[in-house]
């Protein structure tokens, strides 16, 4: 079943879609690999992104859509009303599953040239997010510095999905120092996925309802501990983007305020406390938006998850749980339209 | 499908027949808009095609008179045919748009 479009107008105000993903296929990516058994692995049967086969259609209850090529996006662009778009992965948020290391290294490469060659030179549009191999981070690194000063080029894409260590530890810092070096914003955008590694043991569960809801947050939150305690924003002047996890889960980092205390001696680099950290050096996404949270509690739960100014909204098309713009209007209040929908984006992305 | 073009005096516009309409649930377009159009238990109902929750194609959705219950295919909304209520009790998105509908002679119109 299509998922069909909405008879809704376009929104007026000026909107950036801070996470618009594209289904990109291997078949995208092939000839973007250069000759090597990898290339020839990815051409055989036998390739194949890592899938867990969680039903996303609810038992055919909800629509598929696809976005894979500009044109695609354009129209999603003009229905909704967007003006600009983040673009992001969709095969790729599954990239960091991947264990042989020159697999990933090479789907990595041809991912960013594809990324680079299709989508970025096809107008401004779209600005780019580099995809990193959290298998190999020096990898990552050159992809970074590769990439880094071109135009519409606005972040690094980083993987909490089966990395080896917590995403705060020294292994990934060449990525840290090449997203500083460049100025881009780390963005850390998981999957609701199966894994063995921690925190994806979501065969656990019964169901993909139990999966998705817990999926996203709890990889932000685990990645993010790692991030703030080993020090990376004391040690790095970065931005990073929290993607797809809502905002529900970010009062969480009111209780690492309080574990910091306890043992400061732990996270020797910190100048800050975490909550500090979040509020100064991280944005979130709303998408997807906790819309039935009681009446009358948006504002507490915008300044719980760091202030108004640190809130960015992404629709997360084609994926099912995305958000159309009017989620904004519909929960958000007035004075707030304009900074949800693009000017925290500015600052989360200055080159946007 | 479409259901007539020009509203009669009145400013109905004939969906179909009531028969066709208790075979299969209708999805018209009338005046660039879609509605859904059914017969649930011995009531005639119809509904803009805008989901309460996004504004999605509900109509376009899974629709189940036997059931009674339309699903969005935006984000699997479910509604009951027989009035629009959201299937759960939520502030948000909880009423399907209701249009006017009549059978009159055997046919059923959309009043507009």
């Amino acid at each position: 079943m299509e998922k069909g479009w909405a008879e809704a107008e376009p929104v007026e105000e000026e909107v950036i879609d801070c996470d618009a993903h594209i289904r990109e296929e291997i078949d995208d990516l092939i000839p973007y690999m250069e000759e090597s058994e990898e290339k020839r692995y990815a051409e055989s049967e036998y390739f194949g992104y890592p899938s867990d086969g969680w039903d996303r259609s609810a038992g055919g209850r909800s629509g598929y859509a696809s976005v894979e090529g500009p044109e695609d996006e354009r129209e999603v662009m003009e229905r909704f009303g967007l003006d600009t778009a983040v673009i992001t992965p969709t095969r790729n948020l599954y990239h960091g599953l991947i264990g042989n290391r020159d697999v990933a290294n090479e789907l990595c490469r041809a991912y960013n040239r594809y990324l680079m060659d299709t989508w970025l030179d096809a107008g401004n549009l779209f600005k780019g997010t580099v995809l990193v191999p959290v298998q190999d981070p020096e990898v990552g690194a050159e992809e970074i510095d590769k990439y880094g000063q071109k135009d519409d080029v606005v972040g690094v894409f980083l993987n909490p999905v089966g990395p080896e260590k917590a995403l705060g530890d020294q292994r990934y810092e060449p990525i840290y120092e090449a997203a500083e070096r460049h100025d881009l914003t780390v963005c850390i955008h998981g999957a609701a996925t199966t894994h063995s590694t921690f925190p994806l043991q979501t065969n656990y569960f019964h169901k993909f309802l139990e999966v998705h809801a817990i999926s996203h947050p709890f990889q932000q939150m685990a990645q993010i501990t790692s991030i703030i305690c080993r020090g990376i924003p004391e040690r790095y002047d970065l931005r990073f983007v929290s993607m797809e996890a809502g905002l529900g889960w970010v009062p969480y980092i009111y209780r690492l305020d309080k574990e910091f205390l306890a043992r400061p001696n732990e996270a020797p680099d910190l100048d800050r406390l975490p909550s500090e950290i979040w509020a100064d050096d991280f944005w979130v996404v709303s998408q997807p938006m906790e819309e039935t949270i009681p009446d009358g509690c948006i504002d507490a739960m915008a300044e719980l998850a760091g202030g108004w100014d640190n809130l960015l909204f992404a629709t997360d098309w084609p994926h099912w749980d995305f958000d159309a713009p009017s989620v904004v209007k519909k929960t958000m209040p007035r004075e707030r339209w304009e900074q949800v929908y693009h000017e925290n984006a500015r600052a989360a992305f200055p080159g946007v | 499908m479409s259901a007539d073009t020009e509203g009669d005096a009145t400013d109905r516009y004939r969906v179909g027949s009531l028969k066709e309409v208790e075979a299969q649930p209708q999805v018209v377009d009338v005046r660039g808009k879609k509605y859904l159009v059914c017969v649930v238990g011995d009531e005639t109902y119809a509904y803009r095609n805008v989901c309460p929750h996004q504004g999605g194609p509900v109509a376009e959705g899974r629709v189940d008179t036997e059931d009674g219950r339309v699903v969005c295919p935006w984000h699997g909304w479910e509604f009951d045919l027989d009035g629009g209520a959201n299937c759960f009790d939520t502030d948000v998105g909880a009423q399907l748009p209701q249009a006017e509908c009549v059978v009159e002679g055997g046919d059923v119109y959309l009043r507009l």
